[in-house]
């Protein structure tokens, strides 16, 4: 039985042996079927594209020239099957045939020049055939860049220059290279000209790609020519050509007043003569004298004042000194050689200047005298035509044929900016510096100013008091503030009989005080003339009764090269809209202001130390002054308002002429009271004393030398010195002014975007916001343009209060122009689900993010949004391990506790 | 005598018939419990298997030439799960639902560098990297010195010729997210089997 049990178990051990070894193979198997589907594939990612991937250049060489060709692209096999995935670039060769007459392809390149060149000029012509082969295998090149240099050797320009000149037509045969000659009817050799051209394209679409032009029959070279090749030929032709001298006038249409003589405007009726303002017409450098300039001289011209259509903050009409368009020379004319000028921009001489805009080509009909011309003579040609030098190239309307002796008459528009100039101001006071509470100096009834209110009296003591508290030397007059009206102890001071400091009634025109100031000293201050002892009136430093605002500035409005005084940063309301006349009150109808008073603005009047304000109808009789000539009323204002009188201000500016300068060069002011103006150091404006506003003229050339090039600067200094009305209206005309605003002093910003492995339809939205270096956003209007991969116009608009919304597609790119250097930009990606975002501002390095912030250099910033599908799961891995995981997880939890289960379950039924 | 024929004479079964039949009905019992021990086992090594190879040992049968010679068309390799990678690993990354093999050159705030020869310098210092074959630019649209963002590792193919990779604006950097693992091992074929470096 034993025995028999023995048998048993060991049948029963060898069954138990042979499943396991069963089980372990199945399990193997499991675990290798298993583990191999969930294989997953990865790629290494490589350029799957078919062909070989060249950067490479060939150089071709043969007697006439030397051309290097740079290859760059992918180059596919033309019998697909030779390509074994593995073809190395340098292994590719390329073959240059020159192409016989008898070839179609050079028969069209003969063709061409043929109808594009006149009959009797000489030309070489060489046509070339390219074909690149790898091992003997043909390449497609029609994905690569083929850039060809193309240097011609001097056997060219040989060819031309020596080849003899005939009436017929012959050919002859050199290298593959066919000359074709004839009577040259040019018989100046100087007017001759070799070019050398690189041709391109097929049949009818054959045009000149690059060429360049020298003198003929000198040693020098010809320089060498580039051209993309589009197509497997390429032919370079060499030609005399003809090199026109042509003059250049440069005319602008300019805006300039409407002026009239006295004659003129004694014919006028009384209503157009109150309508009218005069200046003193100083042409000719004739400064005015207290002796001369009179109201019944002719120095006087007359500017006309016209309803501008706006009403001012009282509500009263706004007027605008009238202006018509004038077409004036800017430039001396001059003349250039076709071949040294081929283009505009090489003769305009304002094509870089910001402030016009080349708006129509003239060119006068041949033939005519340009001193006779009439308009009917002159042809008209948009501002964008280009020039040939090739009658048979000229296309109406578009490129411009310029024979010898042409005129081109360019005709440009004033653009239109602003232009900031920093000015220091200077807050007079003439009181010292209290209020008193009755009609007496006492100590007792002294007050701090910041007491004052316009509800009770108050009193200043103007006697010898702030600026005006100085000592005149022995003799002289002391030039004070505060006209006749304040107590001003020196209101009567006189100076060679003419008083300064009121209105001059020593019939000088309008009150004036001319000839006070003389010069300017070596330190920039103007020097008063012998007789007169004036403060320390536009310097810096400290002085009684002076407080200096280097915190201003003034805004001018540019048209062209005109500089119109608009505003002053810093004084709002106070000083706004200066190029604009109204009446201060409809009861004053003569008069005319332009209402300025930065002083209003600043933090002195009414504070401790200063002078209080006055000038309110309302409350004249509670500010007063205490003096000793007299007690009595601050006077009121013309407007009928509190201002903050007696200031001065004081800037300079920069401008240069070139010596082929002629436009126009000339300075208008018209207001009240000082204004002096010096150019270099020569006084050129002089409007002297206390008075209403009076105007002046100045023409800058009666003192700047046509033909001399130079740099100069225009010194201004002006005061308000008598309260109750305060105008300033000032205009310049001057080329090149120092900072002035131009194309190349702004820069532009490029956002482009890019969608990778996607569909390429989707628009992101995107909005950007520009502000200044302080963070202040930019207030002006930008024009921004959307444009397609393709450089096509999507979309344009303008920006407005510094920020707009824009949506870009795949390849599209968003150009805003003339914005400031040094402007910072934020630009925000809206968040598109499926995408995540990187960015990269100028080629640099990416940056995850929907955001970017950067500053405005002097180059075109370009900022490049690449969105990228957000990445999943790989196909092979389903919906998710979830799916998987917790079955999984739940068999291998039970496969493990089962033998743990079932020892306990049987214990528990053995037991 | 069968059994049948015993239950229908209905004659007591002798002892011997009874021992046979209990044989028969253990070894019947014993037989379905093997089998589903068996079918269990087997569940649990399938289940065992996949979860390492999804969540431990990615298994990748690589496509391509752009590893090459490191790692070749067909190669079947083992990776580990891991972001944690230095310079010069092996590494498998998502993209475009794609998992790409590439070698890791920079890490986050490296400086890049490629000249025209194809030598890659990282910081400064010119990379020694014995596993190429023939250095070059290749395709390269981004501009050098390149400074690899944050979060992000800059990777290069070892056949430097025809891998698009970081150079390529197109790939870039590539965010440490999107990255899955490191190759470690190469399971075929069997004349490279072995540690992958």
């Amino acid at each position: 039985v034993i025995i028999k049990d023995a048998e048993k178990y060991q049948k029963a051990h060898k069954r138990k042996s042979i499943w396991y070894r069963v089980l372990s193979v199945l399990s193997a198997i499991t675990v290798f079927c298993t583990t191999y589907a969930l294989i997953l594939p990865a790629i290494t990612m490589e350029d799957p594209s078919p062909g070989i991937k060249l950067d490479n250049v060939f150089v071709y060489e043969d007697e006439e020239v030397l051309i290097n060709f740079h290859v760059s692209g992918r180059a596919l096999f033309v019998n697909e099957y030779l390509d074994d995935g593995n073809s190395s670039a340098n292994d590719v060769e390329l073959s240059v045939k020159k192409l016989p007459e008898s070839d179609y392809a050079y028969g069209e390149y003969l063709e061409y020049m043929d109808s594009s060149l006149d009959d009797d000029c000489l030309y070489t012509l060489t046509a070339f055939q390219l074909s690149f082969t790898h091992n003997g295998a043909v390449l497609d090149t029609k994905n690569c860049t083929v850039k060809a240099e193309i240097s011609p050797k001097d056997s060219i320009k040989e060819v031309v220059n020596e080849t003899p000149l005939i009436d017929t037509k012959q050919e002859s045969e050199a290298g593959g290279t066919l000359i074709f000659s004839s009577l040259d009817s040019s018989s100046d050799e100087d007017d001759k000209v070799i070019a050398f051209s690189a041709l391109q394209g097929t049949g009818s679409d054959i045009s000149e790609q690059d060429t360049v032009f020298i003198q003929a029959n000198t040693s020098e070279s010809l320089p060498m020519i580039t051209t993309l090749v589009e197509g497997d030929t390429l032919a370079v032709a060499s030609y005399s050509a003809a090199n026109p001298s042509f003059t250049v006038q440069y005319y602008t249409s300019l805006s300039v007043f409407d002026t009239y003589t006295k004659a003129e405007y004694n014919n006028m009726t009384s209503a157009q003569k109150a309508m009218c303002l005069p200046l003193i017409d100083t042409s000719g450098g004739k400064l005015p004298t207290n002796t001369t300039t009179t109201t019944s001289t002719n120095d006087i011209i007359y500017v006309r004042l016209v309803d501008n259509g706006t009403k001012n903050a009282n509500g009263l009409p706004e007027y605008t000194l009238a202006k018509h368009t004038q077409l004036m020379p800017m430039y001396t004319d001059k003349t250039f050689e076709y071949i040294k000028a081929p283009d505009i921009m090489y003769f305009d001489k304002l094509y870089s200047n910001g402030n016009f805009a080349l708006t129509k080509i003239l060119v006068l009909k041949s033939g005519v005298d340009p001193s006779k011309a009439k308009d009917s003579d002159w042809t008209e040609y948009p501002a964008d035509a280009t020039f040939t030098n090739n009658p048979s190239s000229a296309i109406a309307g578009k490129r411009i044929y310029i024979e010898d002796g042409a005129v081109i008459r360019l005709i440009h528009t004033p653009t239109t900016g602003s232009y900031t100039n920093s000015a220091t101001f200077f807050d007079y006071d003439i009181t010292d510096g209290y209020i008193y509470t009755i009609e007496s100096t006492s100590a007792t009834y002294r007050r701090n100013t910041s007491k004052q209110t316009n509800s009770a009296t108050w009193f200043a003591n103007t006697a010898e008091s702030g600026i005006n508290k100085f000592s005149a030397e022995s003799g002289n007059a002391k030039f004070s503030f505060g006209n006749s009206n304040t107590g001003v102890t020196a209101r009567t001071a006189t100076w060679n009989g003419y008083y300064i400091n009121q209105y001059n009634r020593s019939s000088t025109y309008s009150g004036c005080a001319f000839g006070m100031v003389t010069g300017l000293s070596s330190n920039g201050l103007p020097v008063f003339a012998n007789g007169i002892t004036a403060p320390d009136l536009f310097s810096t430093k400290s002085v009684n009764g002076k407080t200096v605002f280097n915190n201003y500035s003034l805004q001018f409005i540019q048209q062209g090269d005109t500089y119109t005084l608009a505003y002053v940063n810093g004084a709002g309301s106070y000083a706004d809209n200066l190029q604009l006349f109204s009446n201060p009150q409809s009861k004053y109808s003569h008069i005319f202001t332009n209402n300025f008073w930065p002083m209003d603005a600043a933090n002195t009047w009414g504070a401790d130390g200063h002078d209080l304000v006055f000038g309110s109808e309302q409350y004249e009789n509670n500010r007063r002054f205490i003096s000793t000539l007299e007690d009595d009323t601050f006077p009121p204002g013309d407007d009928g308002l509190d201002h903050n009188s007696y200031f001065g201000m004081t800037y300079s500016l920069e401008f240069e002429i070139s010596d082929d300068y002629e436009g126009p060069l000339e300075y208008i002011f018209y207001g009240d009271d000082d204004m002096w103006v010096f150019l270099d150091e020569q006084l050129v404006c002089d409007i002297g004393g206390v008075h209403s506003s009076v105007g002046e003229y100045v023409n800058l050339w009666d003192y700047i030398d046509k033909g001399t090039a130079g740099k100069h600067t225009l010194t201004f200094f002006y005061t308000e010195r008598g309260a109750s009305g305060s105008t300033c209206y000032m205009q310049f005309t001057l080329p090149s002014v120092s900072i002035q605003s131009s194309q190349y002093e702004t820069t532009s910003l490029n956002i482009e975007k890019e969608v990778q492995n996607s569909d390429t339809n989707t628009a992101f939205d995107f909005d950007v916001t520009f502000t200044d270096k302080d963070g202040v956003p930019l207030i002006n209007t930008y024009v921004y343009t959307v444009y397609n991969a393709d450089a096509s116009i999507a979309d344009n608009g303008i920006i407005e209060n510094s920020t707009t919304r824009f949506k870009l597609s795949h390849g599209q790119y968003i150009v805003v122009d003339y914005l400031p250097i040094g402007a910072k930009y934020t630009v925000n990606e809206a968040v598109t689900p499926g995408f995540f975002t990187v960015n990269t501002v100028n080629g640099g390095s990416k940056t995850e993010g929907n955001s970017i912030t950067g500053t405005l250099g002097d180059t075109t910033e370009k900022v490049l949004f690449i969105n990228i599908t957000s990445a999943q799961l790989p196909s092979t891995g389903g919906r998710g391990m979830a799916l998987f995981f917790i079955p999984l997880l739940v068999a291998v939890i039970y496969a493990f506790s089962l033998p743990i289960i079932r020892k306990k379950l049987s214990v528990r039924r053995q037991e | 005598m069968s059994t049948k024929e015993l239950n229908t004479s209905k004659e007591i079964p002798s002892s011997e018939q009874l021992e046979d039949e209990l044989i028969r009905v253990k070894y019947k019992q014993r037989y379905r419990k093997l089998l589903k021990n068996s079918v269990y086992a087997l569940l649990v090594v399938a289940a065992i298997s996949v979860l390492i190879a999804t969540l431990l040992l990615p298994v990748l049968e690589i496509h391509g030439n752009s590893m090459s010679p490191t790692l070749e068309n067909g190669d079947i390799v083992l990776s580990i799960k891991t972001s944690a990678l230095k310079r010069g690993d092996i590494c498998c990354l998502y993209y475009n639902n794609h998992i790409l093999v590439k070698r890791v050159i920079g890490l986050q705030g490296d400086v890049v560098n490629m000249d025209e020869n194809g030598n890659v310098y990282v910081n400064g210092e010119l990379l020694d990297e014995p596993y190429i074959v023939e250095k070059s630019i290749g395709d390269c649209d981004i501009a050098f010195p390149y400074t690899v963002p944050e979060q992000t590792v800059f990777v290069l193919g070892d056949n430097r010729d025809t891998s698009v990779d970081s150079r390529n604006s197109q790939l870039g950097a590539i965010a440490l997210d999107e990255l899955v693992g490191k190759i470690v091992f190469r399971v075929w074929p069997f004349a490279s089997f072995g540690t992958i470096r």
